[in-house]
């Protein structure tokens, strides 16, 4: 009887069984790929709120004016709220990476669930510490609600994208995913991805980062806040580009898929031309730069996701006639 | 490996290069402070900064 062959670690060299051959997920292609890197990063990048200190903070709060605090706070509270959403509203992202057989993406979107659970963490410290507030009806009353900024030429309608868009789209995308369909699943994916990872994450939300930073330098105040931003910013990254070239992927192999992007970017135009609400909320401010700045950002994420830009979008945004009427209401 | 990467600021379009890596992120940070006051996230310059055919610049 003849002896089966065997290699270096003692396995026959004959055929493996493809249903055992499919419990295994890692390639060497894989952990030398883009994705796996952001996995990387983030693991040694891990950092924790409880050592950042707010004690200037709270001494800051104390001796700012109420003007001040309430200005900061429309910003703050829509953050408070804004990350408590991305990090509830994920898991349709890491469902449709299992149903389209990436484990390198649902790998590294376990980092983005734990950042995303921990920046809601941060905010939520910070209010609570800093401010004094944490129930969700203290802070509700913070809370600049879009419906009351308007277009005053009736044009565009500024609605409400990461509390509309992303819960509707991540449904659809959870529903997609579990129906099956490939095409159905990517299509879902990159309505999804647009709105959560490119609109929100990328465009909408950079220039209030940096709203934010320049506040606390131009009051020399904060350095709690700034340092968490500054974390949360070195997240953020890993976050919008790991969703843009999950969609550039998509797109290339599908070019049609590009018109998915530019749908979500038009039903949501109002939100980008224009400054709004919480962007205004701190006087003071050169905030024309913001306006440039999205401009750069919108760019970049087109970039990223292998897409052309909407050069009407952009004259839009830089626009200086288009503007809107803050409105002053709150939850 | 020199790398550079195209700064889409409104009305910019600046080539940075760099040597390297992280000599990239360091020279975009700076155009963006001074030229923009601004800065830029480091995943985005290092996913879309490109390789140079040339040799390393400086």
């Amino acid at each position: 009887m003849a002896e089966q062959a065997v290699d270096a670690t003692g396995a026959s060299n004959g055929e493996s069984d493809p249903g055992v051959v499919r419990r295994f997920h890692f390639t060497r292609e894989m952990i030398n790929g883009p994705v796996y890197r952001k996995y990387k990063f983030a693991i040694n990048r891990v950092w924790n709120v409880d050592d950042l200190d707010f004690t200037h903070d709270v001494a800051d709060w104390e001796r700012i004016t109420p003007e001040q605090r309430k200005g900061l706070l429309g910003v703050t509270v829509r953050f408070l709220a804004g990350e408590q959403a991305v990090t509830d509203e994920l898991v349709p992202m890491i469902a449709a990476s299992h149903a389209l057989g990436r484990f390198d993406w649902v790998t590294y979107l376990s980092t983005f669930l734990m950042e995303e659970a921990k920046h809601a963490e941060f905010f939520m410290r910070w209010h609570s510490e800093v401010v004094g507030i944490l129930e969700p009806e203290e802070v509700a009353r913070h809370f600049l609600v879009r419906g009351a900024t308007v277009d005053p030429s009736g044009r565009f309608e500024v609605r409400d994208i990461l509390h509309e868009a992303v819960p509707t789209y991540g449904r659809a995308l959870l529903e997609a995913s579990i129906d099956g369909n490939e095409e159905e699943i990517e299509r879902a994916f990159i309505r999804f991805s647009t709105a959560y990872n490119a609109f929100v994450e990328g465009v909408l939300t950079m220039p209030s980062y940096e709203i934010v930073i320049d506040t606390t330098l131009l009051w020399d105040a904060f350095p709690g806040l700034r340092e968490g931003f500054r974390l949360i910013l070195r997240d953020e990254g890993r976050h919008i580009t790991f969703g843009t070239g999950a969609c550039r992927t998509l797109i290339e192999k599908n070019p049609s898929y590009e018109k998915i992007v530019h749908e979500v970017f038009d039903a949501y135009r109002g939100n980008v031309v224009g400054l709004v609400e919480y962007q205004k909320a701190v006087p003071g401010l050169e905030v024309q730069k913001y306006q440039d700045q999205k401009v750069r950002h919108y760019r970049n994420r087109c970039r990223e996701m292998g897409v052309t830009p909407d050069q009407e979008l952009i004259d839009q945004i830089l626009d200086p006639e288009i503007d809107f009427v803050v409105g002053v209401e709150t939850g | 490996m020199a790398r550079h990467y195209e700064c889409l600021e409104a009305g910019c379009g600046e080539e940075i290069a760099a040597a390297d890596e992280p000599s990239l992120v360091e020279a975009v940070q700076l155009h963006m402070a001074e030229k923009h006051g601004s800065f830029e996230l480091e995943d985005v310059i290092v996913d879309m900064s490109t390789e140079d055919e040339a040799e390393a610049v400086g």
